[in-house]
């Protein structure tokens, strides 16, 4: 579905992406794990269209869509769940999720999108409950799940998490993470996920990339990753040196 | 039975982008753990950053088995040896061993590659393996052991035993797939006939045999005498052991495991890379080893890619049959002759395994080849008529088969010239 080859993208005259390249094949779940200042987000960004990569290719469903604009990549189906959320605070639950379909709004289509708003009160029963609320008095679980929810509003084909868990108490990460999967079985969505929760992550992917200073070290099926020494170390939080005194 | 449908029928541009991700990745990996791939990149002037085709895999000068003996015991594990749970050797008939670490996950990934060999060789989880390979530093019995428990069959690990004792298992325990050497599998066949036992008696069906070159004539003679379906795989310890390419059955060459194996094959002498069909030396990249990854290791080993799609339905591509190894490869008057092309011919006219030797020598700048043919001592009792007859016989069917004038000699039984007690193939003089 998407096939990344050699993008190399600069942020001034430091490199943060030297040569990655990386496949997602349709309904997979792959998880992109790398500590801080890796370049997960500058990929993800880059593969949205908010940056472009100095040399490379990033195809899509066989089109290339390397110089494309970001609008056009969210009308093609790629659609980005921003780190940290970036949701409106101001504006109600509702209003935040019809943000989500701008590219697809037209005054013909307001019966299809009300639907498409249905299918998420659905997934998210939350999210109705407080459809009318500011969304900035939402807790950070519920904001996640509204940034998600905004983002399948374009009724995307690909979409791209960037640090879902991030803030938020490990009950909550859980449950965000379940609703991944299920978002995956619902939508038959595919999704590319980045994290430092590698854990968590792993656990719900089908494959994964290891990303090291801008680099990919590694890459296997999720469950290789998940037992590979390398990565518990650097990624998994387990202190193998100290389990090895005990 | 294909045992990974989604890897070993892939498409061929997903299998270039997959290889391309892990050559990518594999390459930070030495760069950054292995001393000696540090040292050949700096020295060189290799970005490791600079590699966006698998072709650029070229700009990396090659590993020779020299370089492995060099760091040895440890110097190539691109991990701690604490992550390391399983230690192999190489088979070094010469001089040190090359030491091979396992990770976890490497022992994981030679299972799964070893059950895809054993089931393109009709193996499955109701078959009972008996498994003849040494079990030792050597990696193919432990391989194989693995592979078969992946599948889910029922594994005897009979290591090496006398023959006997492998038969009376064979029968009493109903092997229905041998492994091991091709050589080791003819005596067994062998000792069979001479016990007396009628092989269909036995429930053998299968025999993956590997470890060492043999021919289509061998392989005959094996299904024959064990009423079985031979096939041959492909590997070495210091790239993995088996499971590195395999036979299915349709028996027409050995698919390589391409998802985690880069082949090349150069020329030995110029090293530069030879083109589909043509005979050369075997390179390998390892794609997703962890403790010992190699780049472009120089195997040693004379095979071929073979043209064209394969009917079992794997579209992995595939290699000929080892020919021999590079040290036997005879360059003569610019023809490339192997001992094993020489060595079916002989057969085909003694109608029996044939012990020769090869004599490489040069008078006033004109190379030679004299074929010295071991005889029983009867034939030199016969008349001179014989002797000569059979010697104009192998001389007609070597040179119409080279173009190439041939020298034949008979010699007495147990006259060739061994060093070591082994007997050395091919004497070059030339030099």
């Amino acid at each position: 579905m998407l096939i990344i080859k050699n993008i190399d993208v600069y942020y001034g005259k430091l490199y943060t992406l030297k040569k990655i390249s990386l496949h997602i094949k349709k309904g997979e779940i792959v998880a992109l794990i790398g500590s801080n200042g890796a370049g997960k987000t500058t990929l993800l960004s880059t593969i949205s269209g908010l940056i472009k990569p100095l040399s490379g290719s990033i195809i899509y469903e066989e089109r290339d869509i390397t110089k494309e604009n970001p609008e056009n990549i969210v009308k093609m189906g790629i659609s980005q769940v921003p780190e940290g959320r970036l949701i409106f605070k101001t504006l109600t639950v509702e209003e935040n999720l019809l943000i989500g379909s701008y590219s697809k709004y037209s005054f013909k289509k307001r019966k299809e999108i009300k639907g498409e708003l249905e299918k998420i009160y659905q997934l998210f029963p939350k999210l109705k409950e407080r459809k009318k609320q500011l969304a900035g008095t939402l807790s950070g679980g519920e904001q996640q799940m509204l940034a998600i929810g905004r983002a399948l509003m374009s009724q995307p084909n690909l979409i791209l998490l960037d640090e879902p868990s991030m803030g938020l108490a490990p009950n909550i990460v859980k449950e965000v993470f379940q609703h991944i999967v299920e978002l995956k079985k619902l939508y038959g969505l595919t999704v590319l996920l980045v994290e430092q929760n590698a854990r968590s992550a792993l656990k719900i992917s089908n494959r994964g990339y290891v990303i090291e200073t801008g680099r990919i070290i590694l890459e296997g099926t999720a469950e290789d990753l998940l037992s590979n020494k390398d990565v518990q170390r650097a990624y998994l939080g387990r202190d193998l040196d100290a389990e090895l005194r005990i | 039975m294909i045992w990974d449908k989604e890897k070993e029928c892939i498409d061929k541009e997903d299998l270039k982008q997959l290889q391309l991700e892990r050559l990518q990745s594999t390459i930070h990996r030495v760069y950054r753990n292995v001393p000696f791939y540090r040292r050949m990149f700096d020295k060189e002037g290799i970005d490791p950053d600079s590699f966006s085709r698998i072709e650029d895999i070229k700009k990396i000068p090659f590993t020779t088995k020299n370089d492995l003996r060099e760091n040895y015991p440890y110097g190539l594990f691109a991990v701690p040896l604490r992550e390391v749970v399983r230690i192999h050797t190489s088979s070094g008939t010469t001089g040190m061993p090359i030491v091979v670490g396992y990770t976890k996950g490497d022992l994981k990934i030679w299972s799964e590659l070893v059950a895809r060999v054993l089931s393109a060789g009709g193996v499955t989880k109701d078959d009972v393996i008996q498994i003849a390979f040494n079990y030792g530093l050597f990696t193919g019995a432990f391989g194989f052991h693995y592979g078969a428990e992946k599948i889910g069959a029922s594994v005897i690990p009979v290591s090496i035993e006398n023959p006997r004792k492998q038969i009376k298992i064979m029968q009493d325990y109903k092997t229905t797939a041998l492994i091991s050497t091709p050589s080791y599998a003819l005596l067994i066949a062998n000792t069979i006939l001479e016990m007396d036992i009628n092989p269909n008696f036995l429930s053998l069906k299968f025999g993956l045999f590997g470890a060492e070159p043999w021919s289509e004539r061998i392989r005959k003679e094996i299904e024959e005498k064990l009423k079985i379906t031979a096939t041959d795989n492909y590997g070495l310890s210091e790239v993995m052991g088996p499971g590195v390419a395999g036979e299915c059955l349709e028996k027409n060459g050995l698919h390589i495991n391409e998802d985690h194996f880069l082949f090349e094959i150069i020329d030995p002498h110029t090293l530069e890379p030879l083109e589909e069909g043509q005979t050369g030396e075997l390179v390998i990249t390892t794609l997703t080893k962890e403790a010992f990854p190699v780049l472009r290791f120089r195997t040693g080993d004379l095979t071929r890619f073979l043209p064209g799609k394969c009917p079992c339905g794997r579209t992995l591509r595939r290699i000929d049959r080892i020919m021999g190894r590079t040290d036997d490869m005879i360059i003569i008057r610019g023809l490339k002759i192997f001992p094993s092309q020489i060595e079916t011919i002989l057969y085909e006219i003694e109608g029996k395994q044939p012990n020769y030797q090869i004599i490489l020598e040069r008078q006033s700048g004109v190379d030679n080849i004299t074929i010295l043919l071991e005889v029983t001592e009867d034939i030199f009792s016969d008349v001179m008529k014989e002797q000569s007859q059979l010697i104009n016989i192998i001389k007609e069917r070597l040179s119409s088969e080279f173009g190439l004038s041939f020298n034949v000699k008979l010699a007495e039984k147990r006259s060739l010239e061994k060093i070591d007690g082994k007997l050395k193939r091919v004497i070059d003089k030339r030099n």
